[in-house]
Protein backbone atom coordinates (compact mmCIF):
# COMPACT_ATOMS: atom_id res chain seq x y z
CA UNK A 1 0.00 0.00 0.00
CA UNK A 2 1.17 3.46 -0.98
CA UNK A 3 2.54 6.11 1.98
CA UNK A 4 1.30 9.03 -0.18
CA UNK A 5 -2.37 9.68 -0.95
CA UNK A 6 -3.30 11.83 -3.95
CA UNK A 7 -4.89 14.80 -2.66
CA UNK A 8 -8.53 14.95 -4.56
CA UNK A 9 -9.32 18.26 -6.62
CA UNK A 10 -11.19 20.29 -4.99
CA UNK A 11 -14.80 20.62 -6.30
CA UNK A 12 -16.07 23.68 -7.68
CA UNK A 13 -19.55 24.60 -9.29
CA UNK A 14 -20.08 27.51 -11.67
CA UNK A 15 -23.77 28.40 -12.14
CA UNK A 16 -24.62 30.37 -15.81
CA UNK A 17 -22.04 29.49 -18.73
CA UNK A 18 -22.45 32.81 -20.70
CA UNK A 19 -19.91 35.80 -21.31
CA UNK A 20 -19.12 35.78 -17.52
CA UNK A 21 -19.12 31.88 -16.19
CA UNK A 22 -17.76 30.05 -19.60
CA UNK A 23 -14.42 31.45 -19.24
CA UNK A 24 -13.96 30.61 -15.58
CA UNK A 25 -15.58 27.00 -16.19
CA UNK A 26 -12.15 27.02 -18.91
CA UNK A 27 -10.08 28.31 -16.19
CA UNK A 28 -11.13 26.27 -13.65
CA UNK A 29 -11.06 23.15 -15.49
CA UNK A 30 -7.29 24.17 -16.78
CA UNK A 31 -6.20 24.40 -13.21
CA UNK A 32 -7.23 20.96 -12.59
CA UNK A 33 -10.29 21.46 -10.60
CA UNK A 34 -13.04 19.43 -10.31
CA UNK A 35 -15.76 21.38 -11.56
CA UNK A 36 -19.80 20.87 -12.64
CA UNK A 37 -20.97 23.78 -14.79
CA UNK A 38 -25.01 24.37 -14.59
CA UNK A 39 -26.63 25.97 -17.53
CA UNK A 40 -30.41 26.40 -18.31
CA UNK A 41 -29.18 25.86 -22.03
CA UNK A 42 -27.00 22.82 -22.74
CA UNK A 43 -25.63 25.05 -26.04
CA UNK A 44 -23.85 26.89 -23.65
CA UNK A 45 -21.51 24.31 -23.27
CA UNK A 46 -19.97 23.76 -26.32
CA UNK A 47 -16.69 24.83 -26.70
CA UNK A 48 -16.01 23.54 -23.14
CA UNK A 49 -12.82 21.20 -23.09
CA UNK A 50 -12.98 17.80 -22.68
CA UNK A 51 -12.06 16.45 -19.09
CA UNK A 52 -12.61 13.62 -16.64
CA UNK A 53 -12.65 16.44 -14.03
CA UNK A 54 -16.02 18.37 -15.96
CA UNK A 55 -19.37 17.74 -15.38
CA UNK A 56 -22.23 19.96 -17.64
CA UNK A 57 -25.69 19.27 -16.30
CA UNK A 58 -28.55 21.40 -18.03
CA UNK A 59 -31.03 23.10 -15.09
CA UNK A 60 -32.30 25.57 -13.14
CA UNK A 61 -29.85 26.51 -10.63
CA UNK A 62 -32.26 27.38 -8.07
CA UNK A 63 -33.86 24.32 -8.29
CA UNK A 64 -32.57 22.45 -5.17
CA UNK A 65 -32.69 18.97 -7.05
CA UNK A 66 -30.54 20.41 -9.96
CA UNK A 67 -27.95 21.70 -7.27
CA UNK A 68 -28.02 18.40 -5.54
CA UNK A 69 -27.23 16.60 -8.92
CA UNK A 70 -24.65 18.63 -9.55
CA UNK A 71 -22.59 17.53 -6.14
CA UNK A 72 -23.51 20.99 -4.05
CA UNK A 73 -23.36 18.75 -0.79
CA UNK A 74 -19.76 18.70 0.19
CA UNK A 75 -18.77 21.29 -2.87
CA UNK A 76 -15.79 23.44 -1.94
CA UNK A 77 -17.11 26.38 -3.74
CA UNK A 78 -20.25 27.74 -5.80
CA UNK A 79 -20.10 30.73 -8.20
CA UNK A 80 -23.37 31.99 -9.28
CA UNK A 81 -22.27 33.93 -12.77
CA UNK A 82 -25.90 33.67 -14.32
CA UNK A 83 -26.74 36.97 -16.07
CA UNK A 84 -29.27 37.43 -13.49
CA UNK A 85 -28.64 39.26 -10.31
CA UNK A 86 -31.98 37.85 -8.79
CA UNK A 87 -31.03 34.07 -9.48
CA UNK A 88 -27.23 34.59 -8.48
CA UNK A 89 -28.38 36.00 -4.97
CA UNK A 90 -31.26 33.05 -4.47
CA UNK A 91 -28.29 30.75 -5.68
CA UNK A 92 -25.92 32.16 -3.28
CA UNK A 93 -28.17 32.22 -0.11
CA UNK A 94 -29.16 28.55 -0.63
CA UNK A 95 -26.19 26.82 -1.02
CA UNK A 96 -24.81 29.24 1.86
CA UNK A 97 -27.65 28.50 4.49
CA UNK A 98 -29.05 24.55 3.33
CA UNK A 99 -25.95 23.32 2.01
CA UNK A 100 -23.22 25.07 4.15
CA UNK A 101 -21.21 25.92 1.39
CA UNK A 102 -18.25 27.80 2.72
CA UNK A 103 -16.75 29.51 -0.27
CA UNK A 104 -20.29 31.34 -2.52
CA UNK A 105 -19.21 33.77 -5.06
CA UNK A 106 -22.16 35.83 -6.37
CA UNK A 107 -21.92 38.19 -9.65
CA UNK A 108 -24.03 41.48 -8.97
CA UNK A 109 -24.68 43.99 -11.92
CA UNK A 110 -26.67 46.08 -9.86
CA UNK A 111 -24.37 47.61 -6.63
CA UNK A 112 -27.15 48.93 -4.87
CA UNK A 113 -27.98 45.39 -3.12
CA UNK A 114 -24.14 44.52 -2.40
CA UNK A 115 -24.61 45.56 1.09
CA UNK A 116 -27.45 43.51 1.67
CA UNK A 117 -26.36 40.37 0.55
CA UNK A 118 -22.62 41.07 1.32
CA UNK A 119 -24.27 41.14 5.12
CA UNK A 120 -25.49 37.54 4.50
CA UNK A 121 -22.29 36.16 3.94
CA UNK A 122 -22.04 35.61 0.01
CA UNK A 123 -18.70 37.14 -1.44
CA UNK A 124 -19.80 39.40 -4.30
CA UNK A 125 -18.59 40.49 -7.47
CA UNK A 126 -19.33 42.95 -9.14
CA UNK A 127 -17.81 43.19 -12.98
CA UNK A 128 -18.69 47.15 -13.26
CA UNK A 129 -16.56 47.79 -10.11
CA UNK A 130 -13.45 45.34 -11.35
CA UNK A 131 -13.54 47.56 -14.66
CA UNK A 132 -13.56 50.54 -12.73
CA UNK A 133 -11.52 49.31 -10.63
CA UNK A 134 -9.06 48.51 -13.62
CA UNK A 135 -8.98 51.74 -15.03
CA UNK A 136 -8.44 53.74 -12.03
CA UNK A 137 -5.37 51.53 -11.14
CA UNK A 138 -4.16 52.15 -14.61
CA UNK A 139 -5.02 55.76 -14.51
CA UNK A 140 -3.16 56.17 -11.74
CA UNK A 141 0.00 54.06 -13.00
CA UNK A 142 0.23 55.87 -16.35
CA UNK A 143 -0.19 59.17 -13.95
CA UNK A 144 2.72 57.95 -11.95
CA UNK A 145 4.75 57.75 -14.72
CA UNK A 146 4.23 61.06 -15.59
CA UNK A 147 2.55 60.15 -19.29
CA UNK A 148 -0.83 61.53 -17.43
CA UNK B 1 -54.38 48.29 4.05
CA UNK B 2 -51.49 49.79 1.97
CA UNK B 3 -50.39 46.72 -0.64
CA UNK B 4 -47.88 46.88 -3.18
CA UNK B 5 -48.19 44.18 -5.77
CA UNK B 6 -45.26 43.28 -8.30
CA UNK B 7 -45.98 41.19 -11.03
CA UNK B 8 -45.88 41.58 -15.00
CA UNK B 9 -48.82 38.40 -15.78
CA UNK B 10 -52.27 39.76 -16.40
CA UNK B 11 -54.16 37.93 -13.77
CA UNK B 12 -52.98 40.66 -11.60
CA UNK B 13 -56.47 42.33 -13.01
CA UNK B 14 -58.20 39.42 -11.01
CA UNK B 15 -56.44 40.06 -8.36
CA UNK B 16 -57.48 43.85 -8.00
CA UNK B 17 -61.04 42.92 -9.01
CA UNK B 18 -61.13 40.30 -5.95
CA UNK B 19 -59.81 43.03 -3.51
CA UNK B 20 -61.89 45.73 -2.56
CA UNK B 21 -59.67 49.22 -4.00
CA UNK B 22 -62.04 50.98 -1.28
CA UNK B 23 -60.85 49.04 1.39
CA UNK B 24 -57.16 48.59 0.49
CA UNK B 25 -54.56 51.22 -0.77
CA UNK B 26 -52.89 49.61 -3.79
CA UNK B 27 -49.96 50.29 -6.07
CA UNK B 28 -48.60 48.05 -9.04
CA UNK B 29 -44.98 47.50 -9.92
CA UNK B 30 -45.01 45.53 -13.36
CA UNK B 31 -42.17 45.29 -15.86
CA UNK B 32 -45.29 44.90 -18.34
CA UNK B 33 -45.87 48.48 -19.73
CA UNK B 34 -48.74 47.95 -21.58
CA UNK B 35 -50.69 46.08 -18.49
CA UNK B 36 -49.32 48.69 -16.18
CA UNK B 37 -51.03 51.34 -18.46
CA UNK B 38 -53.62 49.41 -18.64
CA UNK B 39 -54.65 48.89 -15.20
CA UNK B 40 -53.78 52.44 -13.88
CA UNK B 41 -56.33 53.63 -16.44
CA UNK B 42 -59.42 50.98 -15.78
CA UNK B 43 -58.86 51.01 -11.92
CA UNK B 44 -56.87 54.22 -11.03
CA UNK B 45 -54.04 52.30 -9.26
CA UNK B 46 -50.72 54.05 -9.09
CA UNK B 47 -48.56 51.84 -11.29
CA UNK B 48 -44.62 52.10 -11.75
CA UNK B 49 -43.31 50.50 -14.66
CA UNK B 50 -39.92 49.06 -14.41
CA UNK B 51 -37.95 46.35 -12.65
CA UNK B 52 -38.77 45.63 -8.93
CA UNK B 53 -35.36 43.91 -7.66
CA UNK B 54 -33.95 47.10 -8.27
CA UNK B 55 -33.89 49.22 -5.32
CA UNK B 56 -34.85 52.43 -7.19
CA UNK B 57 -37.58 51.15 -8.46
CA UNK B 58 -38.82 49.97 -5.20
CA UNK B 59 -38.08 53.36 -3.52
CA UNK B 60 -39.86 55.14 -6.55
CA UNK B 61 -42.85 53.17 -5.54
CA UNK B 62 -42.45 54.29 -1.93
CA UNK B 63 -42.31 50.91 -0.67
CA UNK B 64 -41.63 52.29 2.59
CA UNK B 65 -45.49 53.25 2.89
CA UNK B 66 -46.79 49.78 2.82
CA UNK B 67 -48.00 47.16 5.43
CA UNK B 68 -47.96 44.11 2.33
CA UNK B 69 -46.21 43.54 -0.55
CA UNK B 70 -47.18 40.49 -2.91
CA UNK B 71 -44.83 39.15 -5.52
CA UNK B 72 -46.52 37.01 -8.12
CA UNK B 73 -43.92 36.75 -11.07
CA UNK B 74 -42.99 34.13 -12.51
CA UNK B 75 -39.33 33.81 -11.72
CA UNK B 76 -38.82 32.62 -7.94
CA UNK B 77 -35.37 34.26 -7.95
CA UNK B 78 -36.77 37.56 -8.39
CA UNK B 79 -39.94 37.18 -6.02
CA UNK B 80 -37.34 36.08 -3.48
CA UNK B 81 -35.35 38.87 -3.57
CA UNK B 82 -38.02 41.67 -3.20
CA UNK B 83 -39.64 40.02 -0.16
CA UNK B 84 -36.12 40.55 1.05
CA UNK B 85 -35.41 43.80 0.18
CA UNK B 86 -39.53 45.21 1.67
CA UNK B 87 -38.36 43.59 4.25
CA UNK B 88 -34.55 43.58 5.63
CA UNK B 89 -34.28 47.44 3.56
CA UNK B 90 -37.43 48.74 4.05
CA UNK B 91 -39.08 47.18 7.44
CA UNK B 92 -42.29 46.34 5.35
CA UNK B 93 -44.66 44.57 7.79
CA UNK B 94 -45.30 41.39 5.82
CA UNK B 95 -44.64 39.70 2.61
CA UNK B 96 -46.51 36.94 0.58
CA UNK B 97 -44.75 35.47 -3.19
CA UNK B 98 -46.04 33.40 -5.64
CA UNK B 99 -43.37 30.29 -5.16
CA UNK B 100 -43.44 28.60 -8.94
CA UNK B 101 -41.47 25.51 -7.05
CA UNK B 102 -42.57 23.63 -4.09
CA UNK B 103 -39.34 22.82 -3.46
CA UNK B 104 -38.22 26.47 -2.14
CA UNK B 105 -41.30 26.65 -0.07
CA UNK B 106 -39.54 25.95 3.45
CA UNK B 107 -36.42 28.62 2.06
CA UNK B 108 -38.28 31.13 1.40
CA UNK B 109 -40.25 30.96 4.56
CA UNK B 110 -36.57 30.44 6.04
CA UNK B 111 -35.63 33.99 4.66
CA UNK B 112 -38.48 35.96 6.18
CA UNK B 113 -40.99 35.24 3.51
CA UNK B 114 -44.32 35.28 5.56
CA UNK B 115 -46.73 33.80 2.82
CA UNK B 116 -45.92 31.61 0.58
CA UNK B 117 -47.95 30.57 -2.70
CA UNK B 118 -48.05 27.55 -4.91
CA UNK B 119 -49.78 26.47 -7.30
CA UNK B 120 -49.23 23.00 -7.30
CA UNK B 121 -49.13 22.54 -3.94
CA UNK B 122 -52.85 23.98 -4.11
CA UNK B 123 -54.08 21.53 -6.66
CA UNK B 124 -51.96 18.77 -4.40
CA UNK B 125 -53.61 19.59 -1.53
CA UNK B 126 -57.22 19.46 -3.02
CA UNK B 127 -56.63 15.90 -5.00
CA UNK B 128 -55.27 14.63 -1.48
CA UNK B 129 -58.62 16.34 -0.02
CA UNK B 130 -60.28 14.68 -2.38
CA UNK B 131 -58.84 11.05 -2.15
CA UNK B 132 -59.24 11.34 1.34
CA UNK B 133 -63.14 11.84 0.77
CA UNK B 134 -62.83 9.46 -1.80
CA UNK B 135 -61.02 6.86 -0.06
CA UNK B 136 -63.79 7.14 3.18
CA UNK B 137 -66.75 6.57 0.59
CA UNK B 138 -64.82 3.37 -0.98
CA UNK B 139 -63.89 2.27 2.14
CA UNK B 140 -67.37 2.47 3.75
CA UNK B 141 -70.49 0.49 2.17
CA UNK B 142 -71.80 3.63 1.23
CA UNK B 143 -74.63 1.61 -0.94
CA UNK B 144 -75.47 0.20 1.97
CA UNK B 145 -78.14 2.79 3.12
CA UNK B 146 -77.52 1.59 6.78
CA UNK B 147 -74.08 3.77 7.43
CA UNK B 148 -73.58 7.36 5.68
CA UNK B 149 -70.85 9.62 5.45
CA UNK B 150 -71.66 13.37 4.90
CA UNK B 151 -69.43 16.90 5.40
CA UNK B 152 -69.65 19.29 7.37
CA UNK B 153 -68.39 22.68 7.05
CA UNK B 154 -68.34 24.83 10.95
CA UNK B 155 -69.81 28.38 10.45
CA UNK B 156 -69.82 31.45 12.20
CA UNK B 157 -72.79 30.86 14.03
CA UNK B 158 -72.34 26.91 14.71
CA UNK B 159 -73.26 25.49 17.95
CA UNK B 160 -70.45 23.12 18.31
CA UNK B 161 -67.87 26.70 17.93
CA UNK B 162 -64.71 26.79 20.24
CA UNK B 163 -66.11 23.50 21.67
CA UNK B 164 -64.13 20.62 22.21
CA UNK B 165 -65.28 17.10 21.02
CA UNK B 166 -66.92 15.52 24.15
CA UNK B 167 -68.54 18.38 24.81
CA UNK B 168 -70.68 17.59 21.71
CA UNK B 169 -73.80 15.15 22.48
CA UNK B 170 -73.24 12.55 19.94
CA UNK B 171 -75.52 9.81 19.75
CA UNK B 172 -74.81 6.73 19.79
CA UNK B 173 -73.89 4.77 16.12
CA UNK B 174 -72.67 8.51 15.09
CA UNK B 175 -68.87 10.28 15.26
CA UNK B 176 -67.04 13.01 13.81
CA UNK B 177 -63.95 10.64 11.92
CA UNK B 178 -61.82 13.55 10.24
CA UNK B 179 -61.58 16.87 10.32
CA UNK B 180 -59.74 19.38 7.34
CA UNK B 181 -58.36 22.50 8.91
CA UNK B 182 -55.71 24.62 7.26
CA UNK B 183 -55.16 22.25 4.70
CA UNK B 184 -54.20 19.50 7.07
CA UNK B 185 -56.31 16.12 8.02
CA UNK B 186 -56.39 14.86 11.34
CA UNK B 187 -58.29 12.35 13.43
CA UNK B 188 -60.29 14.56 16.27
CA UNK B 189 -60.05 13.58 19.88
CA UNK B 190 -61.86 14.33 23.10
CA UNK B 191 -60.13 17.53 23.62
CA UNK B 192 -59.73 18.22 19.80
CA UNK B 193 -61.56 22.06 20.06
CA UNK B 194 -64.37 22.86 16.79
CA UNK B 195 -63.44 25.79 14.82
CA UNK B 196 -64.74 27.88 12.63
CA UNK B 197 -63.90 26.66 8.79
CA UNK B 198 -63.18 23.22 9.84
CA UNK B 199 -64.32 20.65 7.57
CA UNK B 200 -66.09 17.75 9.76
CA UNK B 201 -66.39 14.40 8.02
CA UNK B 202 -69.37 12.81 10.69
CA UNK B 203 -70.21 9.11 9.83
CA UNK B 204 -73.71 7.65 11.66
CA UNK B 205 -76.40 5.52 11.13
CA UNK B 206 -79.09 6.30 8.48
CA UNK B 207 -81.25 7.44 10.87
CA UNK B 208 -78.96 9.20 13.23
CA UNK B 209 -77.40 11.72 10.68
CA UNK B 210 -80.14 14.08 10.67
CA UNK B 211 -79.85 14.80 14.43
CA UNK B 212 -76.32 14.36 14.32
CA UNK B 213 -75.93 17.19 11.30
CA UNK B 214 -78.10 19.45 13.73
CA UNK B 215 -75.92 19.45 16.29
CA UNK B 216 -73.26 20.96 14.21
CA UNK B 217 -75.77 23.82 12.64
Amino acid sequence: MSIFHKIPPKHMIVIGCGHFGFPIVESLIEQDYKVTAIDLNAKAFAGIPLSMNALMIEGDGTDPETLEAAGVIGADAVIAATNDDAVNIMISQMVKQKYRVETVIARLYDLSKEKTYSNLGVQVISPVSLFTDACLQNWSMAKGRGMI
Amino acid sequence: MNILIVCESPKTIFLIRLLDTKEHKISLVSKNRELGCMIEETYGIPVVIGDATCMAVLEQAAIDHFDLVLTLGENDAENLVICELAKKEYHVKKTAALVNNSDNIAFFTQNGVDHCINEAELFASIVKKESISDGISKFLPTRDPAIIVKEVVLGAKSKVLNKKIWEIPFQKQSLAACIFRDGKAFIPHGNTECREGDRMIIIADQDKMEDTITLFS
